[in-house]
């Protein structure tokens, strides 16, 4: 039921759309104007995504992200965050993908009903990968200082980290 | 990035370390134009939206609150329609619709300087690494894809976290604003 209405919303929008193209006749311009729009702006994110994909290989492949991982664990598990899903979390602000590749071993490790996969599950879809977006944001406006952004979406963060767990805790077990 | 070298000499990883940037570095410019055809789409779709004034009234829906996170008459109304219409394609669960209008409320709300972030920029960047989805297809496919009893059922749990979370951003970035404007007094 419910993946029948999310399939049905692009086709939706594009409907809605296409009422515009038929209510005004300058729709079709406003389309091409906003299309090249788009180039310009894809185009402009391109430096800073190199940066950001750079910067995130070489912490995965020198090994810092596990390294980084074994430090955080006991701090986490003094908030009673499931163990099992510690790596899901400290990858989750990074990358997306391999967040997303941790999660589906989790799932496949310890069901994808145990308190661990769903509070993993909590997680990933209150939060977004942090790094990434706040690059892109601020990359496509060339802005040079982010001043507090960082820290504060950190602090989310954590917040989101604790409050999932708790949640989490609360409610499966 | 030093960081990484270091630890790459340690674990002897170094070998590996350069092979991935070098990777990485063509890993970018794929998906960058992998992005290029749907932000050059969803920003036509939203001009059109625009011109025909939908996002016009998805816009007054949404004033209010707009009004309490950003702050009043920090807004123009253009910056309230982009910002609107990326909320409501998050949303909607089209991460990849959110991000051309996302930039676009982020080029408002900068007022193109460059130089440092201004406060309301900042709280729209935080906001979208917390956003509300309504429906995480993609935790559900996983989920049932692994033999859930029930894939739908943290869906109401995320709700409820995402609104807390979204509500804590909110706050976290006031506070930091509201610091940040003590201390250039004190200058």
């Amino acid at each position: 039921m419910i993946d029948i209405i999310t399939s049905l919303v692009l086709p939706l929008v594009l409907c809605i759309a296409a009422m515009g193209f038929l209510r005004k006749s300058e729709a079709l311009k406003a389309f091409t104007d906003g299309a090249s729009d788009g180039m310009k702006c894809c185009m402009e994110l391109l430096p800073s995504m190199l940066l950001i994909m750079c910067c995130v290989n070489a912490l995965f492949s020198s090994g810092l992200a596990d390294i980084l991982c074994s430090l955080f664990s006991p701090l986490l598990a003094m908030v009673k965050v499931p163990q099992e899903m510690i790596p899901t979390i400290i990858l989750r602000p990074f990358s997306g993908s391999a967040a997303t590749a941790l999660a589906d071993k989790l799932f496949s490790q310890h069901g994808a009903d145990s308190i661990a996969s769903k509070t993993a599950c909590l997680l990933m879809g209150s939060t977004d990968t942090v790094l990434y977006t706040l690059g892109m944001y601020f990359g496509a406006v060339k802005i040079k200082k982010t001043r507090y952004a960082i820290p504060a979406s950190l602090i989310v963060f954590v917040f989101s980290v604790v409050l999932c767990s708790f949640v989490g805790n609360a409610i499966y077990n | 990035m030093p960081l990484s070298f270091v630890t790459a000499i340690f674990t002897g990883n170094v070998q590996r370390l350069s092979f991935e940037m070098l990777e990485a570095i063509s890993g970018g410019v794929t998906l960058c134009i992998s992005l290029l055809g749907m932000m050059c789409f969803w920003n036509g779709i939203m001009n059109v939206f625009k011109e025909c004034g939908i996002l016009n009234e998805i816009s007054k829906l949404v004033d209010k609150p707009l009004d309490w996170i950003f702050g009043k008459n920090n807004l123009t109304a253009n910056d309230k329609q982009n910002l609107s219409a990326s909320f409501a394609a998050d949303f909607l669960g089209l991460g990849n619709a959110a991000l051309p209008f996302g930039i676009a409320a982020m080029k408002g709300l900068s007022k193109g300087k460059t130089e440092s972030a201004s406060d309301s920029a900042i709280m729209h960047a935080v906001l979208n690494t917390v956003p509300i989805q309504l429906v995480p297809a993609t935790l559900i496919a996983l989920r049932s894809r692994h033999g859930s009893v029930n894939p739908f059922d943290v869906i109401p749990a995320i709700w409820f976290c995402s609104a807390i979370i979204t509500v804590f951003a909110v706050v976290v970035c006031k506070m930091f604003a509201k610091i940040s404007k003590r201390e250039k007094k004190d200058d």
